[in-house]
């Protein structure tokens, strides 16, 4: 327990380092001159670029694996053609009522013309 | 200048800061900075903590499951909501420091959104069953009285109509 990641050492260790990363981004945000190194403006900060890049690049990650497939097809294919299903059925079961007469002229479905 | 150096240097050994501080170049592509392959050998797992600036034994790549991140840490997940108010923070709008690894779904956590690792005062399941219990009232008590309806004490109207006689107009005894 005395070198795991939640021991005293570690800690110590941590918090040395982001007391030195603290001091470095205040004095570097506070720097009147930072324009004249050509780069002004926010601080890049390369953790913030890992995670832009990331999202921006998660196609390149994928894989078509059993799961993948599965919410694929639960989440695209199924909603879609099952929407488009139902759709059809509907709309033959109420043309087939109008056809064999069973729809009251009050009841037709374009009435505004 | 000379700090801005050691800085770099500094955060190369942190994190792997491949100089850019110092660099006027043609600026940060994704092809440099998005994250490698998943690391499978002990020397790759290293490598990868010491790009995040993370420690070796608190370094968990994203689950390699087709919808993973390559090497890209798997961080705990703690909401901005939940984190110190009173902290000063380099980001206080965000509740981050500066070069924090940040979470794959950070942008779902922030203060103004999900809460995800508040601790709630009722369970999910208490909040559930609350939830039913009352729906199940309000839509019982509707089932129930929908066809038994409450209504003035009022006779039916009386219309006239052909051969309907409601009042023969008769003298009181």
């Amino acid at each position: 327990m005395a070198d795991g990641p939640e021991s005293v050492a570690a800690i110590k260790e941590r918090a040395a380092i982001k007391a030195a990363i603290k001091r470095e981004y205040q004095k570097q945000v506070l720097n009147p001159y930072r324009h004249g190194s050509g780069e002004g403006g926010a601080l890049f900060d390369p953790a913030l670029q890992r995670f832009m890049s990331m999202r921006a690049t998660q196609y390149d990650f994928f894989r078509p694996t059993p799961k993948t497939s599965l919410i694929g097809t639960f989440l695209i294919v199924v909603p879609i053609i099952g929407y488009g299903l139902l759709l059809k059925r509907d709309k033959d079961q109420f043309e087939k009522k109008i056809r064999t007469g069973q729809v009251a002229y009050a009841d037709r479905e374009f009435k505004f013309y | 200048m000379a700090r801005l150096v050691s800085l770099v240097e500094r955060s190369r050994r942190i994190s792997g800061l491949p100089g850019v501080l110092i660099s006027r170049s043609a600026g940060n592509w994704n092809k440099d900075w998005k994250p490698g392959p998943y690391p499978v050998t002990p020397e790759e797992k290293a490598a990868a903590a010491r790009k995040y600036g993370l420690r070796p034994d608190e370094y968990k790549p994203t689950p390699d499951d087709g919808i993973g991140a390559g090497d890209y840490p798997d961080l705990p997940l703690v909401s901005a909501e939940s984190r110190d108010p009173y902290y000063p923070w380099d980001h206080p709008e965000h509740r981050r420091d500066f070069m924090e690894p940040i979470h794959t779904d950070y942008d779902m956590y922030g203060l103004d959104r999900y809460n995800a690792s508040q601790k709630l005062r009722f369970s999910v399941n208490q909040m559930f069953m609350a939830f039913m219990g009352v729906m199940t009232f309000f839509v019982g008590t509707f089932f129930l009285m929908e066809s038994r309806k409450i209504h003035w004490p009022l006779l039916p109207k009386q219309y006239p109509g052909d051969g309907k006689v409601h009042y023969t107009f008769e003298k009181p005894e």
